[in-house]
């Protein structure tokens, strides 16, 4: 049996076939690890992850409703919940920087387009624990203080907080980084 | 306008941004991932079964057969003069007996502790409760209805040809006696003298069990881990700053362990105050090591759940010291009594049987072989390479076989049967500990464990009742799977 349509993949993994299974994961592998880079910040654990993802999309497929969303937005918020099913939440709690940042930058529109995916990914991977996961949720997924405080389990000023900071330090990389290519 | 340009660039190119993986490699990962899962349910659910079918099954087995003393009876008549006597000698007996009664009420009379403990050792031995503690094995049991005759006031000590110390107490009994056979080897007293045991030739000499020395329990030191790195932010030194992550990952896992324990044992009892006193002053503490393997799951924020099998072998070595008594025929006893019409008397010698009271000395080594399946929760916390964490674990004993052996007798003088109870009661036991990871795949642990409950180890009907309790300390490799 082809699995050539992502509806047939998706019937076929509610019946838990295997041809049907390792075709959605060869559809979507990389976009799901992206995914799980970008919460997790290491590319080894963020593969043991994206295995479990996987694990668990096989295992509730069934409960996947077309009405509510779509197929992608279904995965992208079962790979993002397994990723912060993985952060220790009291180490979020703890963690604060308490580093003097640079609010401004010149930022020029044309080095900004210039910017690659993976350039941004890189930095996004390493802006610090608790502060990556905010970022992540409210800048790419478009998540509201209040759900990602009750995601991971902080409070809503806590959650601004480290966004801003996130957003600081990702402008001060993002600077150190136009500075490095432009001179 | 600019920050909001620039989030909107970093959410676009991020959305549905892909890094390539091997899917090949993925695939066959996610593939194993879900057979191992499916391999530990089926193994933990199978080893739940088993555990709870063989507590069963030893509810209702009964599994304690010992070898027992039997009673071999061995009617001698030496000769017709010797039966007449006891005939003519009763009322005379029963003089002496009163008068042996009445000394028997001071409760600090040797002869009386004497019979005490021996009516204790049988007592047992007919309840069939020989455990391998209660190495009161029966040796020989004088005739009730002949007892101290002719005793004399000399007593000595000495050494028999095998080696064991005896004390001897020696009567003669010019009637047929019972004979009950012994369970290990004959002791050959060869005293030649009629004796009497001194009040210090009962005493038994008993060595003081040290009580256990609880195992110190060194908690890993975590202060070093208690505060975070202090950061220094800069656009310069961003690329150069590391955060640890958290290595709570789900996962499941592999682990070999092996470890060591001394066994505190306590006994108590209600109505064997002497046999109590006399065994907790002969007896040493346990030990025991282990091997075994766990199954272990890596649960929600640092939780792991294990099962496995553990094997155990508890050993004591122990010097008893007992009350025994041996008959053999002698002659040179005075067997008859003749008063002449001119009254004088005359003494008309023979052979008699003597019976000799002796205490002795022997050595037991025994050992219990246990097959236990553990049921565990935990917590589990990561620092960089080092780890901690604690669990508590539910001990379900599925088999258990003793083996006991007197050292200096022979060594083929195997005791056998299972000195403990059909079921054992329930073990609990936490461990708390601290590991390091050499690479992903292998962590290895230190975890003193000690146990939460005194778990009991004998029948419920049992004249003493036994309580163990561990304190230990494990080693485990943990693999990754």
């Amino acid at each position: 049996m082809i699995f050539k349509d992502i509806q047939a993949i998706i019937a076929g993994c509610k019946d838990q076939h295997h041809a049907a299974q390792k075709a959605l994961v060869d559809l979507q592998g990389d976009r799901l690890y992206a995914i799980c880079i970008r919460y997790i910040g290491d590319r080894d654990k963020a593969k043991d992850v994206l295995q479990e993802c996987f694990i668990r999309i096989f295992k509730y497929i069934d409960k996947f409703d077309p009405i509510k969303g779509s197929f992608e937005t279904w995965l992208n918020v079962l790979t993002v919940r397994q990723c912060l099913k993985q952060l220790d939440k009291k180490t979020l709690k703890t963690i604060e920087l308490s580093t003097k940042l640079y609010n401004e930058f010149y930022e020029d529109p044309k080095v900004i387009n210039q910017m690659s995916a993976d350039e941004i990914l890189a930095k996004v991977e390493s802006l610090p624990e608790g502060y990556r996961q905010v970022f992540n949720l409210a800048v790419v997924e478009g998540y509201s203080h209040k759900q990602i405080a009750k995601l991971l389990d902080l409070e809503e000023g806590s959650s601004r907080s480290k966004l801003s900071r996130a957003k600081q330090m990702m402008r001060a990389k993002l600077f150190y980084l136009k500075l490095h290519k432009h001179g | 306008m600019d920050k909001n340009r620039l989030e909107q660039k970093i959410k676009d190119e991020l959305t549905n941004h892909q890094v390539p993986i091997d899917k090949e490699a993925l695939w066959n990962n996610i593939h194993k991932k879900k057979k191992n899962r499916g391999l530990f349910f089926w193994l933990s659910g199978l080893m739940l079964i088993a555990g709870m079918g063989a507590t069963i099954l030893f509810q209702q087995t009964k599994n304690h057969e010992w070898v027992k003393a039997e009673p071999i009876t061995e009617h001698k008549d030496l000769n017709e003069n010797g039966t007449n006597q006891s005939q003519t000698n009763a009322s005379q007996l029963e003089n002496e007996n009163t008068k042996d009664a009445d000394k028997n009420e001071d409760p600090t009379n040797p002869a009386k502790l004497l019979q005490t403990k021996k009516l204790l050792n049988n007592q047992e031995i007919q309840n069939g409760h020989q455990q391998a503690h209660n190495q009161e094995i029966s040796i020989q049991t004088k005739n009730p209805s002949a007892p101290s005759l002719n005793q004399e006031s000399n007593s000595s000590n000495f050494k028999n040809t095998n080696g064991l110390n005896t004390q001897t107490n020696k009567t003669t009994f010019p009637i047929p006696l019972n004979k009950t056979k012994l369970p290990f080897k004959e002791h050959n007293a060869s005293a030649t003298t009629i004796d009497k045991v001194k009040e210090e030739d009962f005493a038994i000499s008993l060595k003081q069990v040290s009580s256990i020395a609880s195992l110190p329990i060194n908690f890993l030191t975590l202060n070093s881990f208690s505060e975070f790195p202090p950061i220094k932010f800069s656009p310069v030194n961003i690329e150069n700053r590391k955060v640890e992550k958290s290595k709570n990952v789900k996962g499941f896992y592999f682990e070999l362990l092996g470890g060591y324990a001394l066994i505190n044992k306590k006994m108590s009892s209600e109505t064997a105050t002497d046999l109590l006193e006399a065994r907790e002053n002969m007896e040493t503490p346990l030990e025991q090591i282990n091997l075994g393997f766990n199954l272990r799951h890596q649960i929600k924020a640092g939780f792991y759940l294990q099962s496995g099998l553990i094997w155990s072998r508890l050993s004591e070595s122990n010097n008893y010291k007992e009350l025994a008594s041996e008959t053999k025929l002698e002659g040179g006893h005075v067997i008859l009594e003749i008063t002449q019409p001119n009254s004088d008397v005359l003494f008309q010698t023979g052979e008699a049987l003597v019976t000799y009271d002796t205490i002795r000395t022997y050595e037991v080594y025994n050992t219990y072989d246990k097959w236990d399946l553990p049921i565990g929760l935990g917590y589990q916390k990561s620092f960089g390479k080092w780890c901690i964490e604690g669990d508590v674990n539910f001990v379900l004993n599925l088999n258990h076989t003793f083996k006991g052996y007197l050292i200096n007798e022979e060594l083929d003088k195997l005791r056998k049967g299972n000195p403990f109870a059909k079921r054992i009661g329930l073990r609990t036991f936490a461990s708390i500990g601290a590991g390091y990871e050499f690479n992903k795949k292998l962590t290895l642990w230190l975890k003193p464990n000690f146990d939460l409950n005194p778990w009991k180890v004998n029948v419920p009907e049992s004249l003493i009742e036994q309580t163990y309790q561990n304190y230990g300390l494990q080693v485990y490799a943990r693999l990754k799977i």
